[in-house]
């Protein structure tokens, strides 16, 4: 039997309620020419019953003796698979039509791509659009960099069940490390950026990813961090290295140091953290990692290192970005003193022709008149602020400040257009 | 893919500042002329104590940029920007300490991109090439004490020599009269007052030569951060009466026609122009032996090396000149003839051309990977 060209990896863990779901939305792909390789972990519902119900030869149910975890059981798909590309799919979640045609075809365009993800869609544990997709989807369905190191700091923008994975690629990269609970989705896709594989991202959302409350990620931040910690030394940081991205090497520290999550670990294993990635040793495996955050430091070298590097992450100003606010600053100053100077010529203006007014005696100018003398009280008044704000070079008070001179040169502006027009008709 | 060579032709010479007659400038107007699509971009429009020069001839032509808003986080997206749209396939670092980190992330972006530095000491720039080198394929460098100090780096950047020059057509012996013997001669120093140059070593010197011999003669020509403090400095010297501090020279030559012997007391430097600019001028040179410096001075036929600090020797050097006219007629004959033979400046702009030729036709430099 040749190979099929997908091998899409369902993996199965007490989702009986969606994953008819899932699979209904691999058979009715518009591409045809795929495996399904459904691991199930030790399920405790009807998950099994459901899967074996479809009889289609397509589909290859594993069942896991004993419960490996997700990442062992994505081991074991992987392993199975024999598409030349792995197409992930969680069983919560579900594919358009049209989702992996058009993964091919942007393939086809572009051959150096060895993984490729996509938008989603967010949906809630009913299958209904989510209540907060309007809000949440446009953080994560971004024109991501997925090539770029600065990209993956601190942050996963690639969700799984959107992607599809050179199979050759990833036997090369490796498998998931089976330790791994919370982010081994991230330490792989590092560790393939970290490796040479080039990402893809088509902006097509053609994933719904299903936002639940149990979701693993979300359960355990400090986890999270400490995971996403380990994927940073050992992939991320020492690429960052070897391209010369000192900011981002830097911006890593920044990361951790201000985690809100920092002072949830012990002070050693944040200070073993920030240590770790100042001298980024090789690292072996997640348990040895997690093990040795905790170990004594007899020489005390790695805590003076950690504690200076959370000390220095902490108080980090990105590079470049002072010097572009004292360069906004000189804007804004600039743009201030000339409205000033504007707002000056048109009370000037505002003033004569006031005087003008009141000298041709005309009635129906009064209100005109008193409305002008509040603006002009106004107008006064945001002066003598602005001269307060003079002493003051923070660059957000300048901006409201010239922003306020504006309006009143602005209303000054209105008004002077109406006593001409009125003038014009007495 | 970033293996493969690049078809792009364009050239973008990343500057901090332009600083009137610098060498670098005219190389990069030297190549347009000769037909090569160089954009130059700068990011400081002045700098302190320089004279800039405004390019007109490259921004008549749109090939002149500023990227002094590109400050802060925004680089590489301006970058990018001009790449793609100038079909950018060299990027030429020159003293632009502002390029280092930006131009390590174009690379992520642009694999296919050439990087290559200039480095013409070892100064800061060489310092910070320690750090980046990795990202460029190149580095050119003018002596051989930076190629030493240079090759088989742990860069993995090729480093290739070119050695500057000068025009000696148009430096040329301004026909000075000899002193009379007797008659006390005119030292000068021609160059930035900038701290690698040493304006400061060559107010001491001058104090002790003074000393030693009070109808010397000393003469300052040049601009910088440093011009106040050597202005003061001159004014609060035992020596103030015999030095004088003449600032901007329109031309080198001008400077160059008013002294007998050029004093180069750098502590740091590369090759600098004004021992050649002097040579070609008929001009000896006495000059510190540092840097590329060593490498330009012929004993004895071009000039002499003697630090600044000694200052027995230079007394002695320059009582020797006084006292053997024919001696230093002699001396500016032979100067000359050196710089005829090994400061030509064509083959300098020639040897830059092949070096960014070379660099075009080369498959640009692997981004790298862990794997």
């Amino acid at each position: 039997m040749s190979a099929p060209k997908l091998s899409f990896i369902v993996l199965s863990y007490n989702y009986q309620d969606y994953i008819r779901t899932t699979l209904r939305s691999i058979l009715d792909q518009t591409v045809q020419d795929f495996e399904v390789v459904v691991v199930d972990d030790c399920s405790t519902d009807a998950s099994r019953d459901v899967i074996r119900s479809y009889g289609d030869p397509r589909i290859r149910l594993i069942e896991n003796e004993r419960n490996l975890g997700g990442a062992g059981s994505y081991n074991v798909a992987v392993q199975a698979a024999r598409g030349e590309w792995l197409v992930n799919l969680d069983a919560d979640d579900w594919i358009a039509p049209q989702k992996c045609e058009r993964q091919l075809a942007a393939l086809a365009r572009d051959p150096s791509i060895d993984i490729l993800g996509g938008w989603i869609s967010l949906v809630d544990e009913t299958g209904g659009r989510h209540a907060r997709a309007e809000e949440i989807e446009p953080l994560i369905n971004q024109d991501w960099q997925l090539n770029r190191v600065e990209t993956w700091i601190g942050r996963n923008p690639l969700c799984r069940s959107s992607t599809m994975v050179r199979r050759e690629a990833h036997l090369r990269i490796g498998l998931d490390d089976t330790a791994m609970v919370r982010a081994p989705d991230y330490e792989l896709w590092t560790r393939a950026l970290a490796q040479g594989c080039r990402f893809g991202l088509l902006h097509e959302p053609d994933t719904f990813y299903r936002l639940q409350s149990r979701g693993v990620t979300h359960a355990d931040p400090v986890g999270t961090l400490i995971e996403m910690s380990y994927a940073t030394i050992r992939n991320l940081a020492p690429l960052a290295e070897r391209r010369c991205l000192f900011e981002a090497l830097s911006d890593m520290l920044v990361w951790l140091a201000k985690n809100p999550q920092i002072i949830s670990v012990t002070p050693r294993e944040a200070s073993r953290l920030a240590a770790y990635m100042l001298t980024l040793p090789a690292q072996t495996d997640f348990p040895a990692f997690r093990e040795s955050l905790k170990a004594e430091d007899p020489t005390g070298v790695l805590d003076r290192l950690g504690r200076f590097g959370l000390l220095q992450g902490k108080a980090h100003v990105p590079s470049g970005l002072l010097e572009k606010l004292y360069a906004d600053l000189d804007a804004f100053t600039e743009a201030r003193d000339y409205w000033r100077s504007q707002a000056e010529a048109w009370e000037r203006e505002a003033r004569l022709l006031s005087g003008q007014a009141a000298a041709a005696g005309d009635d129906s100018m009064g209100s005109v008149l008193a409305r002008l003398g509040v603006l002009q009280a106004e107008l006064a008044h945001a002066r003598e602020q602005r001269d307060a704000y003079l002493e003051d070079r923070d660059r957000w008070k300048l901006r409201a400040e010239a922003g306020e001179a504006a309006r009143q040169a602005s209303l000054l502006h209105r008004l002077r257009a109406r006593l001409a027009a009125l003038r014009g008709r007495s | 893919m970033a293996e493969t060579a690049s078809a792009a032709r364009g050239i973008l010479a990343l500057f901090p500042f332009l600083v009137v007659g610098s060498l670098p400038v005219s190389v990069m107007r030297e190549m347009r002329a000769r037909g090569h699509d160089v954009t130059v971009a700068r990011y400081l429009p002045l700098a302190q104590g320089y004279t800039m020069d405004p390019l007109d001839d490259f921004a008549a032509e749109d090939r002149l940029i500023d990227l002094s808003d590109a400050i802060g986080p925004y680089g590489p997206d301006r970058l990018e920007a001009i790449v793609a749209e100038r079909d950018i396939g060299l990027i030429l670092q020159i003293g632009s300490p502002w390029g280092y980190a930006q131009l390590a992330r174009l690379k992520e972006r642009r694999p296919d991109l050439r990087l290559v530095d200039t480095l013409y000491n070892n100064g800061p720039h060489f310092h910070a090439f320690a750090h980046y080198g990795p990202c460029y394929d190149g580095v050119l460098v003018e002596s051989r004490e930076m190629v030493s100090l240079l090759e088989g780096g742990p860069h993995g950047a090729w480093v290739r020599q070119v050695e500057s020059g000068v025009d000696i057509s148009r430096f040329v012996p301004a026909g000075r009269a000899l002193q009379p013997p007797g008659t006390e001669l005119v030292l000068g120093y021609v160059g930035r007052m900038s701290a690698e140059k040493n304006p400061l070593g060559f107010v001491t010197m001058a104090e002790a030569l003074h000393a030693a011999r009070p109808g010397l003669r000393f003469v300052m020509y040049g601009e910088g951060a440093m011009s106040g403090e050597v202005k003061a400095r001159i004014a609060a010297s035992p020596a103030r009466e015999a030095i004088d501090f003449r600032g901007f020279a329109d031309h080198p030559t001008t400077a160059l026609a008013a002294i007998d012997v050029l004093v180069v007391p750098s502590v740091l430097d590369g090759r600098p122009a004004a021992i050649m600019e002097a040579n070609a001028c008929g001009v000896p040179v006495i000059a510190a032996p540092v840097g590329g410096i060593p490498e330009l001075i012929e004993e004895g036929r071009s000039g002499f090396l003697c630090p600044p600090r000694d200052t027995a020797r230079c007394a002695g050097l320059v009582a020797a000149l006084q006292e053997g006219p024919a001696r230093f007629a002699a001396l500016r004959e032979s100067a000359r003839q050196v710089a005829e033979a090994r400061f030509d400046r064509r083959r300098m702009m020639d040897a830059y051309e092949a070096a960014y030729m070379d660099a075009l036709a080369a498959p640009a430099r692997p981004l790298p990977h862990l794997a």
